[in-house]
């Protein structure tokens, strides 16, 4: 009896494997469209090596970053849909070691994007009117995350979502 | 020596069977190799299947029987299989995809299976002088239940891994289209 029933619990482990394969393969399945379609959730490394080890108030960003033990600067475009997206879940409150740049055409454009988005403006929040800064940056792409640690820029990456975004701000220093 | 005989058949057994399973399940990427190969594509198929059979049957066969010459035998011709399509793989001017265990296990079919010929070879001189003595039904039983577990355990993690994967992506795109369910 017990011989049958670990010959049993070994097929049906086997037929476990092959539909689990099935899954498997779903999955591939909905990630390679999801690639085709361009919406995975994969941050790309940003190349900045003339900006690393530079103070950010040498590109015109507010002069506290300089002075920041770690932050992460976000930059986005009015331009495009899914900085809305992410300015959209900051209405409420910048978490805390977040830095928004807001990069616009015009006045006009800063304008609206600011009333589509509910995004406030504050000492964290830089409007980059004419894409500036941007430029001085050497950005071409957002949204964008710029790590700076010690008043130092250190690396970026692309962020594609929101989720993204809220799973590299830095974390706050405790007291323990 | 028993007790080598007895680890190396129930490695050996693993990847025949995940070999085997793979290509029973899907066969549209083993037609792909072989088509590769220069088989036609009906044979191919056919080939495919029986290959399928054939692997699934000598991994059955090193759980329950590896004393016997005929699962001995099968090994050697699988390895010899495996290494003539490495061969002819090597000399195609364009690089081959082995597709040898399915979904996301992947690698060129050509030195390796040349290379792995002697380990098929060698397992197969193993459990002719490792098995003096017949598996009993009993030790077969705990032996497929193991090696089913732990298949399926390996499977259900890569699954676990492209779930994680696919649910970040989701909401992502939930995100960005303003989706709702």
């Amino acid at each position: 009896m017990a011989v049958l029933a670990l010959i049993a619990v070994g097929l049906l482990s086997l037929l476990v494997f092959v539909l689990l394969g099935a899954l498997l393969e779903l999955y591939r399945d909905v990630r390679q469209l999801r690639e085709a379609a361009g919406i995975l959730d994969r941050p790309l490394s940003v190349d900045i090596g003339p900006l690393v080890n530079t103070a950010p108030s040498k590109y015109g960003l507010p002069e506290a970053l300089d002075s920041t033990a770690s932050a992460l600067l976000l930059f986005l475009s009015e331009r495009c849909l899914t900085c809305r997206v992410i300015a959209s879940s900051l209405a409420q409150s910048l978490p805390p070691g977040l830095w928004v740049v807001a990069e616009s055409r015009n006045a006009q454009a800063a304008e609206k994007f600011l009333e589509v988005t509910n995004l406030r403006t504050d000492d964290r929040v830089t409007l980059d009117v004419e894409g500036k800064i941007a430029a001085r940056l050497g950005i071409n792409t957002s949204p964008v995350g710029f790590r700076i640690e010690s008043g130092r820029f250190v690396s970026a990456t692309t962020v594609p979502s929101v989720r993204y975004l809220f799973s590299i701000l830095p974390a706050p220093l405790r007291l323990t | 020596m028993a007790v080598l005989a007895l680890v190396v058949s129930l490695a050996m057994a693993g990847v025949l069977l995940w070999a085997g399973l793979e290509k029973a399940r899907n066969v549209g990427p083993s037609v792909s190799t072989l088509m590769s190969l220069g088989v036609p594509r009906r044979q191919a198929r056919l080939a495919t299947h029986l290959l399928s059979l054939i692997e699934i049957g000598a991994g059955f066969g090193l759980v329950f029987q590896p004393h016997l010459v005929w699962t001995q035998l099968g090994i050697v011709i699988l390895g010899l299989l495996f290494a003539l399509a490495g061969i002819i793989a090597l000399q195609r001017d364009h690089p081959i995809r082995c597709n040898c265990f399915g979904v996301g296990v992947n690698g060129q079919l050509g030195r390796t299976q040349v290379l792995t010929l002697w380990a098929w070879l060698s397992g197969a001189a193993v459990f002719y002088h490792g098995f003096d003595q017949p598996v009993s039904l009993s030790a077969g039983a705990i032996r497929v239940a193991t090696l089913g577990l732990v298949m399926a355990t390996m499977r259900a993690v890569a699954v676990w891994g492209a779930r994680r994967e696919a649910r970040d992506d989701r909401q992502s795109a939930m995100e960005m289209y303003l989706w709702r369910f």
